[in-house]
């Protein structure tokens, strides 16, 4: 009867046992018991892009994806280039940096755009903000890297960050970054991706990185807990792993 | 804040993004036609949904190049004049005549988002370029790969060593199979505890809301 309401059981067990893991590290973290907990050099990155653009009185550039969407399986790669930039927007306005932050999809614009508003009027200065730090440039891939490539080169932009789902516009975009000499951070899940990124980027967010920066950003010591205990999980699989590896070259299942 | 408004500002949208969310996912491992339905109704709203954004979208690149030719920004307001005589020609026809949609469609736009995609065959080979310096273990061995997947590739080569087709396959299917699925475990475990930590209100980000991330 159980069986008959129920499908892709295993899937269903890895999340529930991820969440559970991830409820006890947080409720270990209140309670004070920090779990060990790697570093992301990709934190202090954002804060040098944000100083260096401070510094030389440039722009900074952030794109969350020139592909996909949010109805699309692409979409929590987006979001978690909203989360990053959620945070670059905030260092900028606090330090009067000026920004801007380019879309392909018109519903991440819509959320970019209300997002950015909302910071300056949180860090008390919304005559700051205006309408076009955040740009729709065209829901098209290709017009959209290509208008990216423009502003690149025409708006004396010295950090470019470009966190979340990209395809092949990613070298595009990257290699206009390295041909200005813009501080540059990539990343995506989009593993086939990654390569291009690595050769034009000074620093890389491979694969989940891009899923924990939000988190490490907060520097929520809950957050960063659940961080602690998806180490952990990862580490379970790869003892699995080699296990089954072991005892499958073995005969034994 | 009241508590009407912290309602309406916070957690309102909150809940109403962890309500569909569950309903999105159940039927992935609930087998039911009423949450089949409900589900795929939803997704026809967020389509629906994105269509209006187009519209804001459309009105945004407006604000911006009407901007940029107010103000005769150096270098930029002839490409912005461009932009919005393409954009609105494009528009309109699309609306009062098709014919002529489908020729800037297909002699305008295809030609053009061709090209840019053409572009893409230089910046691999300049990318390719830089990355083959040999200064560590690491590079060396990127760099030995590249060339014996270079080779292969290549069918005057491929056939005077025939001895690189099994050492192709092998690269292929055991060290880069292996990693690129490791990489793929490693995000979908980043991307549970990400839903996760939307599902308990961590991560607004998504929300619009600014303050912690």
């Amino acid at each position: 009867m159980v069986h008959n309401l129920f499908q892709n059981e295993a899937a269903l067990f890895i999340i529930i046992a991820i969440m559970v893991l991830s409820s006890i590290s947080y409720m270990l973290a209140k309670r004070g018991k920090k779990l060990a907990l790697r570093r992301l050099k990709a934190v202090d990155f954002l804060d040098e892009c944000v100083g260096r653009a401070a510094e030389m009185g440039g722009k900074i550039h952030v794109t969350t994806g020139g592909y996909g969407s949010l109805y699309s399986e692409y979409a929590p790669q987006i979001l978690a280039g909203i989360s990053a930039m959620n945070y670059v927007v905030s260092k900028a306005a606090a330090l009067d940096v000026p920004i801007i932050v380019t879309t392909c999809q018109p519903e991440v614009y819509s959320l970019c755009d209300a997002l950015v508003s909302s910071i300056y009027k949180v860090k008390g200065k919304p005559e700051n903000y205006k309408p076009e730090m955040v740009r729709f440039l065209s829901g098209s891939q290709f017009a959209y890297s290509s208008a990216v490539l423009g502003i690149l080169h025409r708006e004396k932009v010295v950090s470019n960050i470009i966190i979340g789902m990209f395809a092949a516009e990613s070298l595009l975009i990257g290699w206009a970054g390295k041909l200005i000499g813009a501080l540059q951070i990539g990343g995506t899940a989009n593993t086939a991706q990654l390569p291009f990124f690595a050769v034009t980027c000074d620093e890389l967010l491979i694969g989940e990185d891009i899923y924990a920066l939000g988190a490490f950003l907060s520097g929520d010591v809950l957050q960063q807990s659940g961080i602690a205990s998806e180490d952990l999980v990862k580490l379970a699989l790869i003892a699995i792993i080699i296990v089954s590896s072991i005892l499958k070259s073995l005969g034994v299942i | 804040m009241s508590y009407a408004e912290r309602f309406l500002r916070r957690d309102g949208p909150l809940l109403v993004m962890i309500v569909v969310a569950i309903i999105s996912m159940l039927p992935f491992f609930v087998i039911s036609p009423v949450l089949d339905a409900v589900s795929t109704t939803i997704q026809k709203w967020a389509v629906a949904l994105v269509g209006v954004t187009f519209i804001i979208g459309i009105i945004n690149l407006t604000q911006v190049h009407l901007t940029t030719l107010r103000r005769r920004i150096r270098g930029q307001w002839p490409f912005s004049i461009v932009l919005i005589i393409l954009l609105y020609t494009t528009l309109i026809a699309g609306f009062v005549y098709k014919p002529i949609y489908n020729q800037i469609f297909q002699y305008v736009y295809t030609p053009i988002n061709g090209a840019v995609y053409a572009m893409l065959a230089f910046f691999i080979f300049s990318a390719t370029y830089r990355a083959l310096g040999i200064k560590s273990v690491g590079s060396f061995l990127f760099t030995l790969l590249v060339f014996i997947f270079s080779m292969r590739n290549c069918p005057f080569i491929a056939a005077l060593i025939p001895q690189l087709e099994p050492v192709y396959y092998w690269v292929l299917k055991i060290p880069v199979a292996g990693a690129n699925r490791g990489m793929i475990v490693a995000a979908s475990i980043g991307l549970i505890l990400y839903a996760f930590r939307m599902f308990i209100g961590k991560e607004r980000a998504q929300l619009g809301m600014a303050g912690e991330v």
